[in-house]
Formats: C-alpha cells, structure tokens, sequence
C-alpha cells in the first residue's frame, strides 16, 4: 500500500489538500449540550371543549349534550380536566376557522376540542369535531359521524375515544358497557338480577328477574354474549346468555358444581371450574363441539381461570401450596408456575387485556387489596384498599380496573353498602360508578364493534 | 488504473474515518479557569441538593447563607444571592416538616447518604402502592410532589459550558410543564428527544422533535412526544432563564424527556 502511496505522490498530495480543505470547512465538531429531563408533573391536561355549534335549536340541544357527554367522559378518565366555560374568552370556535390559540392558552388550555351539527334532509345528523394542540397551534385530529338524532350519546362517546386515543396513544374505552350482579333486598334475603349498562352508568337495564341467584358474569369478545354462574334450580351451573336474542343455555351437563366461567380471547372457548366430591379443577370448553378437557388435576382447589390476551397461557389461583396463590400455566395445563409470593392470600386474577399485567384480589391481616404484577410474578403493586374491595375487571385498553367495594354499615352487616369503582392503573384517580342499586362482579365489555 | 483505485479507496476510507470519528476540534476555545466551575458546583447544592443534609443541623438557616457567600465571592452577581434565602428558608421549611420525626441527627456522612435515599422516597414512583402510602401517612398526591424535587442525574460534562446548576435551572423550568404520560404501556421505553432553538432573550424559537419515523409508527411514542412538545412551547415555562453571555453554547440544544425515574422502573 505505502508502496502505491509513494509511486503517487500527486494523488497523495490531492489527497491530503483535501483532508485539509475539508477540516477548514467543517465547523469543529462539538458535543451538544444535552438536558435531561426525568422529572415532570402528574396531573390532568387542560382540556377545552365548548358546546358544539349548530344553527337550529336541535342541532344547538345536541352539541351541548355531547360536548357534556366527552368532557364527562374524558374527565372521569382522570387524564383530562375541563376548563370551566365560563373562562372561554373565545365564545364560538367555528368549524372552519383556525381557533384564536393566544386566548385559548391565556386561560390554560393545552387541547381544544371544537365541533358543529348539521340536520341533514335524510333526517340524519352530521356530527364533527376538530381536535387542536394549542400549544402547538396545530390540528391533531378531525373526523365526522353520520348518526340518527336518537344515537347522539354513541357518537359522543366515539369521539371521547378518538380524542383519548389521539392524545394518550391508548385505545379509548368509552364506547364499552359493564355487565354487573345488581343486589337488593335484605342481606338475609338478598335479590341479585344481571344488569347491563353503559360504562358511564347511561343506558341501564336489568337481563334477569332476579328469581334466580346469578354471580360473575363475564362478557364475550363481541360483547354480544355472556357466561354466568346460575342457581337455577338451585344447582351452581355455568350458563351461556345472549344479550340481543335473550336466548340462554347451560354449558355441559356434569354432575358437580361449574362456576368461575371466562371467555377464551377468540371466543371459541370458556375456561371454567367444575367441582366434583369437594375437589375443583380447571376445564375448558369448546364452544362448537361442546367437548370439554381437563387442565388440573390437584386434590387442592384451582379455580378463577383467565386467558392471557394471545390464548397461550391461563393463570388462576390454588391452593396447592398451603395457601391461596396464583399460578400460571399453559392451556394444555403445562408448566404450572407459581408467580404470587408476597404476603397473606390471593384470588380472582384477571389477565390484563394488553398483556403486561395480572390484575387480583389480595387478602392480608382482613383488609382487601386490589393489585397488579407482572405475569411472571415481579413488580406487584396494590392500588386500592378497604374492608372488602373484590373482583377486578379490565377496561379493554388495559389502563383502567374496576371492582367493587363492600362499605360496612353497621356491626351487623345488614347496612353495608356494596358499589362499582374505577380506578386507574397508576393507582390514583377512584371513583364511584353510580349505579341504581348495589352493585357487585362487575365485568367490563371489550370496545363495542 | 490500479493507483487511481487505490487513492480512491484511501480517501472513502479516511472520508469514513472522519464521518465515524468526527473532526478533531482543533479550534476549541481553550478554557483554563477552573475555579468558576468549582464555585459553581458550590451554587448547585444551594439550588437542589442542600436542603438535605441542612435541616438535621439545629440551626442551618445562618449556615448555609454563609457558606453562599464565602462561594459566591469570586465571581456571582448580585441577583443570586437575593432570591436564595427564600429558597433555603422555603426548602428547610418543608424540609423540616418532612424530616423532623424520622432524623434529628448530627453531622457525620456515612449518616447523612442514607437520607438522599430517603428524600426521594415519595417521588420515587408516581405509581401508587398502597403499602408505601401506608407507611407512610402522608396522602399528598403525586400531581403536587413531583414538581418540587427535581433529581437530574448529575454527571460533568466538561465540553458543556453550562454549569451544573445553570443546567438544573432549565431542568426545573421545563419539568414544570411536563405532563409526564405515567399509565402508557411501556412508558420508561417512551424517551423523547427535542431539538431546541433559542433566541438570546431566552424564548424558544423553534423546537422539533428528533425520531420522527417513530412518532409516524408508534402512537404512545407519538403521544408521549407531543406531551413533551408542549412542555417546550409552553409560554409558562418560557423563556429560560440561562446567562446571555454563554448564548453561544445554549443556541441550539436537545431536551431529552425520560419519564423512567418517575416511574420507578
């Protein structure tokens, strides 16, 4: 090589003239400065949304009412909070004029979230909305739903998911229903019907009379169909209800008690417990075929099974080792691992829809914890606690869970006051879901197709 | 033929020697006065850490305010003395609510390591555990803590000529409009780098977000970068308050939001 650079020397000088002309031009490289920031703030986005704009009075009554409807929506998320209309310096944000951002962020606002109604000749309405980052004085996101006047609270709730989505990356769950055990009556005597509702507590009605004592619905992937436990006839059967046609069937006919059902991911299988001579074990149920396999077989109780998202893997609790803990194991029933170690019992696992977490109900020193970790068992956090706190159930996206909560009313039980809450993953933000009566199971619909 | 191929492929070797190593910074302004940097690193316990360690002492108000002076002596000017008794007087304040119960502790060191540790504690992770909280009784709410302390990694950098605190003075601005997104899937992998352009007056002329490609893939990244977005182009948080004089060093710079110390993870 060196030989060639000598036998050249013009091209070495061409060369060199180069690198030289090259580090003159080139400014001297430097580090850039660099600030890192890892700390931040943890509170709601500002959040605006003035009524929707129509020109007659019924284009005007529904886009106040859905304006109302998203802000309530994204507010009880947690994520978002309203900013009071009275401070809108901007009265009217038409459709099709950039908003004036400078008032809108005088008053604090980061998201604007503007809209209009249009009466069509069909009868049909024309919702749309606009969604601004102000900050940034741009358009994130806009879109229009054609609707009958009648579905304006569907479209609401919509557009409180694409708004959701479109800031948060996360997939909305506004437009979800939650299936529960209304209770009534006294606690000796006590009425438990299935109920169905809106996720915000709109839309109620109740799927059974109440004759028969009914517990843990849970719903299909489509949100058309449910498993339930029944004491039709006072025997504990799994059954099989669908909500549109009201048709409903027992799954299998065995001997024992079935209970604890849950939908397979693709809706093709229900794993569920089935309790013969004092011993419970876990099964699953082939929807087409009505065939049925055993996944346990432990003289110990295994039950409250729960697919992981991709179907591949079940966890729920036992108490093969003493005490009541949660396992996981393969849907053929393989490689059962234990992955609850902490501190007093635990039950009722949920496999979280998004896959990163196990939600459950932990039992320690008499006091109720709702918590979550990790499917191999790591990072348990507990987020909620009370006298009784039970039965957690995941919002489709994953982000937030909802339980209920046994509040004492007195030494003798008779008063306590059984309710619906949510609460979100990072375990802030609880509230009440207002239901008519009280209310227990709840189980929470994937997003509505 | 063959020397032209060869002188060729020496210089795309060297080309890429130099796009791989970069140029050397043979015109670096040359720096010989360390002692600014030393006073510095005295100014940034005041602004950040000091508090700390002072509160255990009987008396810390009178102390530190000293030890400002005697430190700021060579070189700072008249504003940053003023504002700093507030500061102390404020963070011993809190500081003292805080950890009056657990430590009232003399000086020695290896005692007074264990107390960062501790200080953190609460901030440590956004995500509630009931447990913690019930150790300790405070229920204030994540939403007003975090603001308050702000732990940026300290590391030197001598090829920045911000000081320490200079640089922690930014952190604290910005991270007060940062809407960190904590529930996200994933959200410690949700790191966002923004390229910040800054007028001399210390507003922000134009910022832009680095990884595009990513945001057009990833809606939580995309999130995530717009909240940090925001946070740079909110008129709160603007203009920075850096040193006019050293303008040529803060011109440009990258923020670079990483949420995983508030995450715990």
């Amino acid at each position: 090589m060196i030989y060639y650079i000598k036998r050249n020397e013009k091209d070495l000088w061409v060369f060199v003239l180069f690198l030289f002309i090259f580090v003159c031009l080139v400014t001297p490289a430097r580090a850039e400065l660099r600030i890192d920031i890892t700390r931040g703030v943890v509170e709601p986005l500002p959040i605006a949304i003035p009524d929707f704009l129509g020109k007659r009075s019924l284009e005007r009554e529904v886009g106040q009412k859905i304006a109302f409807v998203v802000l309530s929506n994204l507010e009880r998320s947690g994520l978002f909070q309203g900013i009071d209309p009275n401070a809108f310096i901007e009265k009217n944000v038409a459709l099709n004029i950039q908003p004036r951002f400078a008032d809108w962020r005088v008053i604090g606002t980061q998201a604007l979230i503007n809209g209009g109604i249009k009466l069509l000749r069909n009868g049909r309405l024309r919702v749309e909305f606009r969604l601004w980052d102000v900050m940034a004085e741009q358009q994130m996101q806009g879109l229009a739903y054609k609707t009958k006047p009648d579905n304006w609270r569907r479209v609401a709730h919509k557009i409180s998911d694409a708004i959701y989505q479109r800031l948060t990356g996360e997939t909305g769950y506004f437009d979800t229903r939650v299936i529960y055990i209304a209770e009534s009556g006294l606690a000796t005597r006590r009425v438990k019907r299935l109920a169905v509702m809106d996720q915000d507590g709109e839309g109620h009605r109740f799927l059974t009379d109440g004759e028969t004592l009914v517990l843990t619905p849970r719903f299909s992937k489509t949100a058309q169909k449910i498993v339930f436990l029944s004491y039709y006839l006072d025997i504990p059967r799994v059954y099989l209800f669908d909500i549109e046609t009201g048709v409903q069937e027992r799954l299998g006919d065995y001997p024992g008690m079935t209970f604890a059902p849950r939908f397979s991911p693709d809706d093709s299988e229900v794993a569920m417990s089935y309790a013969q001579n004092g011993n419970s074990d876990i099964y699953i149920m082939n929807l087409s075929t009505r065939s049925s396999r055993r996944l346990t077989s432990n003289p110990a109780i295994d039950t409250s099974p729960s697919f992981a998202p991709d179907g591949k893997r079940i966890v729920f609790n036992s108490d093969r080792g003493g005490s009541q803990q949660l396992y996981t194991m393969s849907v053929s029933g393989r490689n059962i691992r234990r992955i609850s170690f902490g501190k007093g019992r635990y039950g009722t696992p949920v496999w979280s829809p998004r896959g990163d977490l196990i939600a459950f109900t932990k039992i320690y020193q008499n006091r109720f914890f709702i918590g979550v970790m990790k499917p191999d068992g790591s990072g348990e956090r507990l987020l909620t606690e009370s006298f009784r706190d039970e039965g957690p159930t995941w919002a489709p996206n994953g982000r937030v869970l909802m339980f209920f909560r046994q509040t004492p009313g007195g030494p003798d039980g008779l008063n306590d006051r059984i309710r619906l809450y949510s609460i979100d993953l990072t375990g802030h933000n609880e509230r009440e879901v207002v239901t008519p009566l009280d209310a227990s199971d709840p189980a929470w619909s994937p997003v509505i197709p | 033929m063959r020397n032209g191929f060869v002188s060729s492929a020496l210089l795309h070797v060297s080309i890429l020697i130099v796009a791989y190593y970069g140029v050397p910074a043979l015109f670096e302004p040359d720096f010989t006065d360390d002692h600014p940097i030393v006073v510095d690193l005295v100014t940034i316990s005041h602004k950040t850490s000091l508090p700390k360690p002072s509160p255990p002492q009987e008396k810390p108000k009178r102390e530190p305010s000293a030890e400002r002076q005697t430190a700021s002596l060579p070189e700072t000017p008249a504003p940053v003395p003023a504002p700093a008794p507030k500061r102390t007087k404020k963070a011993v304040k809190d500081m003292l609510a805080k950890l009056t119960p657990p430590k009232p502790r003399p000086k020695p060191k290896p005692k007074l390591k264990p107390k960062p540790a501790k200080v953190p504690d609460p901030f440590a992770s956004v995500l509630k555990t009931v447990e913690k909280l019930r150790q300790k009784e405070t229920k204030t709410s994540a939403a007003k803590l975090a603001p308050q302390v702000i732990h940026a990694p300290r590391r030197f950098d001598p090829s920045t000529t911000l000081s320490l605190s200079e640089m922690d003075a930014i952190r604290s601005q910005i991270s007060r409009c940062w809407i960190v997104p904590v529930g996200a899937r994933n959200a410690e992998d949700l790191v966002v780098n923004i390229k910040v352009y800054v007028n001399p007056d210390g507003t922000i002329r134009k910022a832009t977000i680095l990884d595009r490609d990513r945001m057009n893939r990833d809606a939580f990244f995309r999130s995530a970068a717009e909240s940090a977005y925001r946070a740079v182009k909110n008129k709160e948080c603007s203009p920075l308050r850096l040193p006019p004089e050293k303008y040529e060093y803060w011109k440009t710079f990258t923020l670079s939001f990483n949420p995983k110390e508030m995450l715990g993870t």
